[in-house]
Formats: C-alpha cells, structure tokens, sequence
C-alpha cells in the first residue's frame, strides 16, 4: 500500500516536473501548427499527473520493492556505465573482456573454461563478426 | 487488389538460399534461447534486432520471424524436462508435460510439444495468408481520421495489458507516449526534449528503448540474483523404449481435433491485439480437458493436454501478424519488436503496407512457411541438444548478453549515446517492473506515439475546426465506438471481476 503511494507520489512528481518546467523550456512555440509541439507532451504529461494522483489516494496493484537487490541491480548498472566509459577511452577489445570479467567474477563464476569463453572467445567472435566481416567499426 | 505477379514475386524473393539459411539460423538460435529458462524469445530478438541493420528488410524481418517462432518451440522444452517454462507461453506445458517427464517419457513429451507447435503455427500462417490481404484492402480505404481512430482503439485494447491497476496502466501509456514525442515534432519540425544532445533530434533511439527496457533490465535483475553458479537441473534417461521416444502417426491423429480446437482458439485471440499466447493456451486446455472422454487423466502426462497448449500458444504468433501487417497494430511484445524492426528498416507498417510493400510482404509469407518446416526439422534434430543447453551457466549467458545489446546498440545507433538511453530505460524498466507499473504499455506506447501524434494533427487539418464534420466519417465513429467497448472489455471489466473475487475471498476468509 505504501510502495503504491509512493510510486503514485513519484508520479506526480514527475508531472508536474514535466508540465512545469521541462515542457515549456524544451518546446518551442509555433504559431502556424494546427498541433502545437508542446499540446501532445502536456496532454500525456497530464495524464501521467492525474494517475499518479489517483495512485496516490487510491493505492492499487501489486507493487514489491526490495532494496538489497535493487541496489546490486543499480551497482551493474554503474558497472555497465563504467564499462562503457572504458569502450570510449581504450577501446573494445580491452575494456569488453574486462568488463565480462568483472560481471563474471562478481556473480561467483570460477570454473577456467567458462571464464575463458566469456572473457576471450565471446568477445572476439564479437569483434571479428563486427569490424572485420559487417566492417562496423566498435568504440 | 490481390496482383499474382508480385505475390509470386515476393515469394520468390524469400526463397533463396540466402535467406533459408537466415530463417534457419534464426529458428536455432530462437529454440536455444527458448530452451534456456528466463531468457525467452524477446530477449533474443529484441538482441538480434541492431544486427539485423546491416541485412535488407525482407532477410532481416525473416531472421527475426525465425527467431520467435524457433523461441516458442524451444520454450516447451524446459516446460517438460524440469517444469520451468522457458517462456510465459509455455507455462501451460508444464501441466501434462512434466508428469509425463517424471513416468519416465521426456523425448515423447518434447516430440509432442515440437508436431503440436508446428501444427498449430502452421494453422494460424494459413489464416494470416488467406485473410490479411482482405482486410488490408479495407484499410487502404481509410483517411486520416479513420487512422488517428484506429490509434485510439489500439491504445484502448492496450489497456487489456495494463494489469491489476488502471491507474498505473494509463500511467505508462502517458509515459511511454511522452517519450515518443522527444524529438522533432512532425508537423513544424520543431526540436522538443533535446538537451543538447544532438542525437535525440531524430528522437529516442526505438532499439536503445527495446533492448533496455525488454533485454537489459532483465539481464541486469539476473545478473543481481546471482551467487554462485548453475548445475545441471535434468539428466535425459539414456536407457528409454522406442516407443517411449517417439510420437506414433496414430498418437498424433488421435490428438487431431484437440490441437485444431487449439488452434483456432490461439488464432482467434491472437488476432485480437493484447491479449497473449499464454490465455490462449489456458484456455485451449480448459476446453481440451471439459470435451475429454477421460478428464481425470489430464494433468497426469496426457499428450492430449501438451497438445492443446502447444498448438493454441504457437498459432497466436501467426495471428498477431494479422493486425500488424493490415493495420499497423502490434498484438503483442514480439509483434511489437516486429514492428521496430520494419521501421528501423525505413518501412511503416499499416494499411499501405500491402499497397507499397507488397513484395515483400508475400516474402515474408514465403518466409514463414520456411521458418515452420526448418522449425520442424531443426526440432526433430535439436531436442536432445537443447536438453543439454539447459545446463550452459547463467554466469556465461548473461554476462555475453550483456556485452551484445551493447554492441547491437553501438551498431544501430552508430555511438555510445544510444547505449546510454538503453541503459537508462533499463533501470527505468526495472522501477517500473518493481512497483508494479507494465513496461508492455509503455513500450507500445513509445511504439506507437510518433504515428499517433502525426495522425493527430492531419486529422485537426482535415476537420478544420469543424468537428461536426467527423459524422461524415462512419468508419472513424465504428472504431470510436470500438475504443470505448473494448476499453470496457479488456480493462474495466477484468478489473472489475478481480476485485469481485478478492472482495469474495476476504469474506471467506474473514
């Protein structure tokens, strides 16, 4: 019940964040449009806002929402973000296999053979379908 | 009008060499990954979507046709084997499939879900070819006002989709058709949402919002459950009787009237958008065991019961092409994907499909049947193999599937800005996911958003403020009034009937 209130508050949030400021500072105006660009975004942000409400007073469905796993699911994600980052500056055929080891060290993979077809081969299959015979280059 | 010369065309086109081995290796891949639990299907496809950019559409499409309908036979397989659906379509299986695995018969089990699959799939493609090219004729007649109609009945049937809460379910409707508004707006071309980042001008990548919120999110809810490594979860039995092996032709006849029942339940339902392929096969069941001169066997390892499932949830993916290629309506996730690929390929599905694509509509019918029999026959070959793959560990499955939606993506959207959003939208999936709001919508809402929007504003020009004139579009106030009955139907009424139910259950309990 309260997770719900709390999805709907978070909702409402975000549409008035939406119909407030983020609306009329990123559209602009055109006087010639039969549907000016900033009817349909409010339209939908409305829409959000007014759920969000109606979650808020009247909680509904179902709703789970664990920390432990949500924050191991936001550490990936920061893993994930840092692997990109890594793609940018040194490239994929270094940072890709690092970033799989990591993933699969974390998550308790120990067996040599696995390791090597997620670290090694994976990535090179990766790279060699990609930049030699597609000739797409990767970061 | 049905023109011969470009129907034989089209499947002239799809009959190469060339493609047969695309649907082929797309059928592999999508029985592979069916096989594993939790991944499924649309992961698949939402993964091989980028790597089909660099393809022509009518392979790309094909490989990807190849890859759901590999994925829904593959997902019967850990159904029987070790009674985890290894999609939501197969949860049905489980019923009479595992118990027929515990008496000792997994190979006659999976041989029955691969013949019933096929005959099901095969039913609902013979359906979409006779009936589709009629309805698009019907579509061509219609005008702008009549599409911006049909959006807002698509988007009320979506609302079949939405869950256990209304609320929540418009919510992600709304937010998914925000979304689709970043981007130029199609009438003044004007940039709205940018932020600067001159990427998002053509609006949010379609493939960074697929793969993140259908493939990452749950690859990264995985990666996160994880500790520890996986063991072999089924050993097939090496000492079985031939018998025991194998389907007999009478076995299969005898199965006959249930897997056409099935059939035709699964092609109904699934022609009607938002309703998925696992009611259809719940209810293929249900039927299945009422009309059985024996009930009481059901539920105890009765083919008949892996036949009705099997065949109702394959003949949905069939007919969710039916909407999609007359109308531009995507039935489901899988449709939905479908639909991303047509337009990352340049091609707008919808009325004037058959009109200006016609070839390639007939190819992609020639590629059907080829993905049904390389289904078939890959199945037949491949179920003792896929068995084993249900052994591959998580640890490797998802850390490589995590580095190819980042190379996918990198690919289609030609930067790493592309993969950022997909990452974005995946923890955006998850939040949505853990408190209950359904990603389903939002995706089809995001889907359809830009051709919502554009057929809004052609309607506003075409009434000219004058909204009376909307009576003289018929066809417009039919689908208006489509809209608001099934909004009732698939929404409210289901609503409804739950909280009855819950309502009944507290004053029982009570």
């Amino acid at each position: 019940m309260i997770l719900n209130r709390i999805s709907g508050l978070v909702v409402v949030a975000l549409g008035l964040l939406l119909i407030l400021y983020i609306i009329p500072n990123h559209t602009e105006i055109d006087e010639f449009s039969t549907l000016a660009p900033s009817t349909l975004p409010y339209i939908t942000a409305s829409i959000a806002l007014i759920m969000g409400l109606v979650q808020l007073i009247f909680p509904s469905g179902k709703a789970e929402f664990n920390p432990g796993p949500a924050l191991r699911v936001g550490f990936y994600f920061l893993l994930s973000l840092a692997g990109l980052y890594m793609m940018n500056l040194i490239g994929f055929r270094i940072a890709a296999p690092l970033l799989i080891l990591i993933v699969m060290i974390l998550i308790g993979e120990r067996r040599p053979l696995w390791l090597i077809s997620g670290i090694i081969v994976m990535p090179l299959v990766m790279w060699y379908a990609v930049e030699v015979l597609l000739n797409w280059p990767l970061p | 009008m049905f023109d011969l010369n470009v129907a034989l065309a089209g499947l002239s086109d799809a009959f190469t060499l060339y493609n047969l081995l695309l649907v082929w290796f797309g059928v592999v891949l999508g029985q592979f990954v069916g096989a594993m639990p939790g991944t499924g299907p649309v992961m698949a496809m939402a993964i091989a979507i980028p790597f089909t950019f660099t393809l022509n559409p009518l392979p790309a499409i094909a490989f990807l046709i190849g890859v759901n309908k590999g994925g829904l036979v593959g997902g019967a397989i850990p159904a029987v084997l070790i009674n985890t659906p290894g999609t939501p379509d197969a949860a049905a299986t489980t019923l009479d499939g595992y118990p027929l695995t515990k008496k000792g018969k997994p190979e006659k089990a999976t041989k029955m879900a691969l013949y019933s699959s096929i005959t099901g799939d095969a039913f609902s493609d013979v359906v979409l070819f006779t009936v589709s090219p009629l309805l698009a004729v019907v579509a061509l007649k219609m005008g702008p006002l009549e599409i911006f109609a049909l959006m807002v009945f698509a988007f009320s049937i979506i609302s079949g989709l939405v869950g256990d809460s209304m609320a929540k379910g418009i919510a992600s409707a709304a937010l998914g058709l925000f979304c689709a508004t970043v981007g130029l707006d199609p009438e003044a071309s004007t940039p709205r949402f940018i932020f600067g980042i001159f990427e998002l001008y053509d609006g949010l990548p379609l493939v960074s919002i697929a793969l993140g919120m259908l493939a990452v999110a749950e690859i990264l809810r995985r990666l996160s459950s994880m500790r520890g490594k996986i063991t072999a979860a089924v050993e097939l039995p090496r000492t079985q009787k031939k018998e025991d092996r194998r389907i007999s032709w009478a076995e299969y006849w005898s199965c006959r009237y249930t897997m056409l029942r099935g059939s035709a339940i699964g092609t109904i339902l699934g022609a009607i958008p938002g309703l998925d392929s696992s009611a259809a096969a719940f209810m293929s069941y249900a039927t299945a065991k009422q009309t059985s001169k024996d009930p009481d066997s059901f539920g105890k390892g009765n083919i008949h019961g892996i036949a009705a499932t099997e065949a109702a949830n394959s003949s949905v993916s069939g007919a969710n092409l039916i909407p999609l290629l007359t109308l531009g309506l995507p039935g489901n996730i899988a449709a939905a994907l479908i639909i991303s690929a047509f337009m990352i390929h340049g091609i707008q599905p919808g009325p004037l499909l058959f009109h200006e694509q016609g070839q390639l509509i007939y190819g992609l019918f020639g590629a059907l049947m080829m993905a049904n029999i390389l289904n078939l026959i890959t199945g037949q070959f491949g179920l003792r193999l896929w068995a084993k793959v249900i052994k591959a560990p998580e640890s490797f499955i998802f850390s490589t599937a995590l580095l190819l939606c980042i190379v996918g993506v990198y690919m289609a959207t030609g930067g790493l800005t592309g993969v950022v959003i997909m990452f974005i939208f995946a923890i955006i999936s998850y939040l949505m996911t853990a408190f209950g709001y359904s990603v389903i919508v939002f995706v089809i809402g995001f889907f359809l958003g830009e051709r919502f929007e554009l057929s809004l504003t052609q309607s506003l020009s075409v009434l000219d403020g004058n909204y009376a004139l909307i009576l003289d579009h018929p066809v417009a106030l039919g689908l208006f009034a489509l809209a608001i009955a099934s909004a009732y139907w698939f929404g409210f009424r289901p609503m409804k009937k739950s909280k009855g139910k819950q309502q009944t259950a507290e004053e029982t309990t009570s």
